[in-house]
């Protein structure tokens, strides 16, 4: 139980890598706060994580809002008596679609709540991290955030975002002793890839043949990378990892 | 000491450049998880280095730039402990060059050790990861295989090219359930030059680093840690820096 009366909050917190992630803090010993859409889900992600033995808070928010994600932050500090780490997992898939027929809707939509959402979390997440005496926040990239894929350009720039986010994050919070990194999974167990798969089996295919490793990865093997960068990489910081089963490595 | 990352009790690993800072720095915490280690290094002094875990270590005295060398190493992973999983190419040189100064010759002493003795190393133990259905390599290089570092010609274009070494690597062995990622230090490899050169300057360069220290070797060993891990089973090509935000 290395991280026993941490407090670790997390965006996206009630299903996929989120869910994952929170659970995988819980078992080391951490409190958890999960402020995610669904009010149902995150009933059902609090018995999860109570279930490690560990206390849960759930607030039902978008990332869009603020004032939703200040007041839960603050919540989580009142609650647990601090903020030591932070998952910024909440995020949004694009339709696959070609850039000329993109409406700019939807591309405001998945920049929003990939890029806004990461950058409001961080905002307030910050602070109160440095208030607490510092830790560490891990966003959620893809390797899309590395190399984009055709007919996804609005979530690739999202993504691509969310890296430089966490750069430009981790240079300004590194005197206040908040370290910041970023996860870029590839093709992972998570909702995002069973929808997308269901929704294109053909292109589903040749997604997971790129990825030499020549499985999908489980959530739970980024849940560990995210443990790892949060709780072990205490030198590294402003760095994106790839959890990709070497699909950018080619 | 966190001690929270996944134990290794059922790992062999094979640490090149064991006798140098980062080298003991690493076998301690291996050790400590569990792992049992074949230790090298071209300086006699790694004996004492592997003595030190009794029955868990065993040292080879082999220089990585020589192919045949490895033969020995191999044998002795598998004679002690039979076989290999995990394989860290931590042996390096360094030293000061600028573009006009570097000569053909020392060019070819920091390839010889950072990328060919890298080469000799994987291409020792992979198949016996193939046969075990699958390994880890770790591949140290330095954040000047990201940028180039005034002076560090030499050493960074040999850093830079086991970069490209452990790319093509990932992709190859990846069919056979063999990872291969590598570790970009930053500040601790200053210390490496002022050690080669005599140079001072480590308090400056701390300041550059946003996190306004440098690594301890306990860092950069604990990444190794987690790559060799059972946490990392999909990570690979992977470029892990660690170094404080500097190229961040």
């Amino acid at each position: 139980m290395s991280l026993e009366g941490k407090s670790v909050f997390v965006t996206g917190g009630n299903s996929g890598i989120g869910l994952a992630g929170a659970l995988r803090f819980a078992r080391e010993g951490a409190n958890i706060t999960i402020f995610a859409r669904r009010a149902e889900s995150n009933a059902e992600a609090r018995a999860l994580v109570e279930a490690q033995g560990v206390r849960c808070l759930t607030f039902v928010g978008d990332v869009g809002d603020e004032a939703a994600l200040r007041d839960a932050v603050v919540g989580a500090v009142k609650g647990f008596g601090g903020l030591h780490y932070a998952l910024n997992a909440a995020g949004a898939m694009q339709s696959v679609t070609p850039l000329t027929d993109l409406t700019a809707e939807e591309f405001e939509t998945i920049f929003s709540a990939n890029a806004r959402g990461t950058f409001l979390s961080m905002k307030h997440q910050i602070p109160a991290i440095r208030d607490s005496g510092g830790g560490a926040i891990c966003n959620c990239a893809s390797t899309a955030g590395i190399v984009p894929s055709a007919f996804q350009v609005a979530y690739a720039a999202a993504k691509f975002a969310v890296v430089a986010l966490t750069r430009g994050a981790a240079l300004e919070a590194a005197s206040l002793g908040v370290r910041v990194n970023v996860v870029c999974p590839g093709a992972t167990t998570g909702e995002m890839w069973f929808k997308f798969k269901d929704a294109n089996p053909e292109r589903a295919k040749l997604v997971l043949a790129k990825h030499p490793l020549g499985r999908v990865g489980d959530k739970e093997e980024v849940a560990d990378a995210v443990l790892f960068l949060c709780r072990d990489a205490t030198f590294t910081t402003g760095h994106a990892l790839t959890v990709d089963g070497g699909r950018t490595a080619g | 000491m966190n001690s929270a990352l996944p134990p290794q009790t059922d790992k062999v690993v094979i640490l090149t450049g064991a006798a140098g800072g980062l080298g003991q720095a690493a076998a301690r915490i291996f050790a400590d998880a569990g792992a049992k280690l074949v230790l090298t290094d071209r300086n006699a002094d790694g004996a004492a280095v592997a003595q030190s875990f009794g029955a868990q270590a065993v040292f080879v005295r082999h220089d990585v730039s020589v192919r045949e060398a490895w033969d020995a190493v191999v044998a002795a992973a598998c004679g002690a402990f039979g076989g290999v999983d995990v394989l860290i190419n931590n042996a390096g040189i360094a030293g000061r060059d600028s573009v006009e100064s570097l000569t053909a010759e020392r060019l070819r002493g920091y390839l010889d050790v950072n990328l060919i003795g890298a080469m000799n190393g994987m291409q020792a133990v992979a198949e016996i990861m193939r046969r075990r259905g699958g390994g880890s390599i770790i591949n140290i290089a330095s954040i000047s295989a990201l940028a180039s570092t005034p002076n560090l010609t030499g050493y960074g274009v040999s850093k830079w090219a086991l970069r490209g070494l452990s790319r093509y690597a990932a992709a190859e062995f990846a069919g056979s359930g063999i990872r291969v990622n590598l570790v970009l230090p930053g500040a601790l490899e200053v210390a490496m030059i002022k050690d080669a050169s005599a140079s001072s300057g480590k308090s400056n360069f701390a300041e550059s680093v946003p996190l306004k220290r440098l690594a301890s070797a306990e860092e950069v060993a604990r990444v190794m840690l987690f790559l060799a891990s059972d946490a990392a089973s999909y990570v690979t090509g992977a470029e892990l820096t660690v170094d404080g935000g500097y190229t961040a």
